[in-house]
């Protein structure tokens, strides 16, 4: 299909889409689909073009998902819930934190309209992709933390594709981490069988002042997934934010983060690793905005590349005038495995400011050849070698998660994927 | 006999550096080569070691009864070759500690040993650190990476003791050594001396002779091996220099 035919299908069934979304939306949704029919260019636009099935219907699943799905990362304790193709599902009662709101972003149109009305689409930028998320999401995970509550425990999301025929799923994510509180959220993408998937995700996060928020994606799809996402986070004053995007497994997947640093001594460390084999293309694409004087952030991108893997890594950042004091460092490492992997890296700088310590780097190559040698003088075999070579070079990435049975559980599964283990991520039981 | 090279050939980027090497090691023996800068010293290390940048065009390598030439680098480290660089690789990333480790089970895998027990092996790795006194926090870091030149030297011979080898060869493990640390360095080779092993030691000074005293002296020169003496032609070199063998040979 082409957006022309999700556009006449938006029209023809807009009640169903619209049932059960506040008069606020249901009028946002109307600019949205006036802005895609004028300026109508999604990214990705050809993968839109297979005929995936919808659910305007939201029907939900006939089992209890979470028995279906059990998911946990078994060291890790967590709140954990469920979204099956574009649905959450509602998980039975968690004892959650004094004040602390998680559910079903469709139920918290009712119960919370307030605090929806008011953080929804807040971070947005005018962009197709935006529109078409608008229009169609109908549901997702909201997150409200209060203010100076510290949520105990990661949430974890399960986004699961899940269907025997082409499936769309387009779901929009909603977090609040207010003032002075503290939340860590790990975003797991996974997809079952050899159906052909396309996952269209936003996320929305507003940190508040002096609040921390900790955000994991974790891929581990395979080659039928187009997993298309934008995680959009606004951070207020003296907040600290850490990001980490791990590509393990997939098909196509299109990552794009967007931080606005707002508020004077905000502090951002944005991650990312993508591990490529066969036919896979990986594109990291951030942007970081410094609209005010004082803040800090800084990036680390890698990227391992075997086979025919394809990797693009786009990285802007942008210091506006006035954003004095600004330090901004991006640094992006890429290992092309073999002679047909592909790395395209594209980091730029736009300053308007004065006193700013901005820095970039980029550089691609192979695995250091020398280093392999003096390991097998050493007794160790080749095939281990490249291992530890590529290993260390994953786990750098890791270094500044706070959460060590996080770090340790990914580490662990960096280290199977690099083993060739595949379309395994032992993070949960779903595809064992 | 432990090793036999019988007329060596190799080169690298269609440049032929060793041009007819025989040279031959008894079990337990000690044997110095020396010679001008560029003279192929490394260049033999390098080969004997396997490193692929270089290709053998003539001769044979016999190590232990086996064809050393026709086996991978890692075999060749697990038959017990070692080769102790003049310049350590740096490995960041990769910590001693798994670096080690999996040197060692690599080793015992091969002699069809079970891997050593986590426990087991710290208690190795600080029992041979010993030897060398090299500086747990150095135990704790990334293979090599910002190591002083000493530190890397004795990182070196602290691998050593780890893999017992059957012979090693030594490539200028003296330089970059402080005073004490030579010595200290050269004892802990010396410690490491069993009756049935042996030791190629490459050097440009009698220093650390003093300290590993060698049982036979060869000067490498252009690719040959110009000369093979006993102990005396340290001194003899120390002394005179290159020039008067130079000469000798002709140039
Ligand atoms: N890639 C290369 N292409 C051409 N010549 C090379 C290459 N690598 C090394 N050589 C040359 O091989 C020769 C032998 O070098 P080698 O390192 O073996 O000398 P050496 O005896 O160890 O010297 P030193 O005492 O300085 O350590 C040198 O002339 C060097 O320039
Ligand atoms: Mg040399």
């Amino acid at each position: 299909m082409i957006l022309k035919s999700y556009i006449d299908l938006y029209r023809s069934a807009q009640d169903r889409f619209n049932a059960g979304a506040p008069d606020w939306l249901v009028e946002a949704r109307r600019g949205s689909l006036d802005f895609l029919q004028q300026h109508g260019s999604l990214r990705e636009a050809a993968a839109y073009a297979t005929d995936y099935g919808m659910n305007p219907d939201r029907l939900q699943l006939k089992e209890d998902p979470y028995k279906l799905f059990s998911c946990a990362i078994p060291e890790i304790s967590a709140y954990n819930y469920l979204v099956v193709n574009d649905s959450f599902c509602i998980p039975g009662a968690a004892e959650l934190p004094q004040g602390v709101v998680v559910t079903s972003l469709a139920k918290a149109f009712s119960t919370h309209p307030e605090w929806v009305k008011r953080y929804f689409g807040l971070s947005h930028t005018d962009s197709a992709d935006w529109h078409f998320n608008q229009l169609f999401a109908q549901d997702g995970l909201f997150i409200y933390v209060p203010q100076g509550v510290v949520l105990d425990q990661p949430v974890q999301l399960v986004n699961y594709m899940y269907d025997k025929e082409a499936r769309m799923a387009v779901s929009h994510n909603l977090i609040v981490v207010e003032d002075g509180a503290a939340a860590q959220v790990l975003v797991c993408d996974h997809a079952w069988g050899e159906t052909d998937y396309l996952s269209n995700r936003y996320t929305e996060v507003y940190v508040g002042k002096g609040a921390k928020y900790e955000h994991y994606k974790l891929e581990s799809t395979n080659e039928h997934m187009t997993n298309i996402s934008t995680l959009a986070i606004d951070q207020q004053a003296g907040s600290q934010v850490l990001t980490n995007s791990i590509t393990l497994h997939g098909g196509h997947t299109d990552n794009r983060v967007q931080v606005r640093m707002l508020g004077e001594g905000a502090r951002l460390s944005l991650n990312g690793l993508a591990l490529g084999t066969g036919r896979q293309r990986i594109s990291n694409h951030t942007d970081i905005r410094h609209q005010v004087a004082g803040a800090m952030s800084s990036e680390l991108f890698k990227y391992l590349l075997d086979q025919a893997a394809q990797g693009d890594f786009y990285g802007l950042i942008r210091v506006d005038e006035g954003a004095d004091r600004t330090t901004a460092l991006q640094t992006n490492r890429n290992l092309c495995l073999s002679a047909d992997a592909r790395m395209q890296a594209r980091p730029q700088l736009e300053i308007y400011a004065d006193d700013v310590q901005c820095n970039h780097g980029s550089a691609t190559g192979q695995l250091d050849e020398n280093a392999l040698f003096y390991m097998q003088t050493r007794g160790i075999s080749e095939v281990e070698a490249r291992h530890l070579l590529m290993s260390a070079f994953a786990y750098e990435v890791l270094n500044n998660i706070g959460i060590e049975k996080v770090k340790d559980r990914l580490r662990l599964m960096i280290d199977r994927r690099l083993r060739g283990e595949k379309y395994n991520c032992h993070a949960c039981s779903m595809c064992q | 006999m432990l090793l036999e090279i019988k007329d060596l050939h190799a080169e690298i980027d269609g440049k032929e550096i060793l041009r007819g090497i025989n040279l031959c090691i008894g079990r337990g023996e000690v044997h110095a080569i020396m010679g001008p800068n560029g003279s192929g010293k490394s260049t033999l290390s390098a080969v004997l070691a396997g490193h692929p940048a270089y290709r053998v065009t003539q001769g044979e390598v016999i190590f232990q009864g086996k064809d050393l030439l026709a086996i991978s680098p890692e075999d060749r480290s697990r038959e017990g070759l070692f080769l102790s660089f003049q310049y350590p690789i740096e490995i960041p990333g990769v910590s001693m500690v798994n670096f080690m480790r999996a040197a060692v089970n690599e080793h015992r895998k091969y002699r069809q040993q079970e891997p050593m027990s986590a426990t087991e092996f710290l208690r190795v790795m600080k029992q041979k650190r010993e030897v060398v006194q090299l500086d747990n926090s150095l135990a704790s870091r990334s293979v090599n990476e910002g190591f002083s030149g000493g530190e890397k030297k004795r990182n070196e011979i602290f691998q050593m003791a780890m893999l017992e080898p059957s012979l090693s060869i030594l490539d200028e493990t003296d330089s970059g050594l402080d005073i004490d640390a030579l010595r200290i360095v050269s004892e802990g080779v010396n410690k490491l001396k069993r009756p049935d092993n042996s030791t190629i030691v490459i050097t440009h000074y009698q220093r650390l002779l003093d300290y590993i005293v060698p049982d036979v002296v060869h000067v490498l020169y252009k690719g040959r091996i110009v000369r093979t003496a006993g102990r005396e032609l340290v001194a003899e070199l120390e002394e005179k220099g290159y020039d008067w063998i130079k000469q000798e040979v002709g140039e």
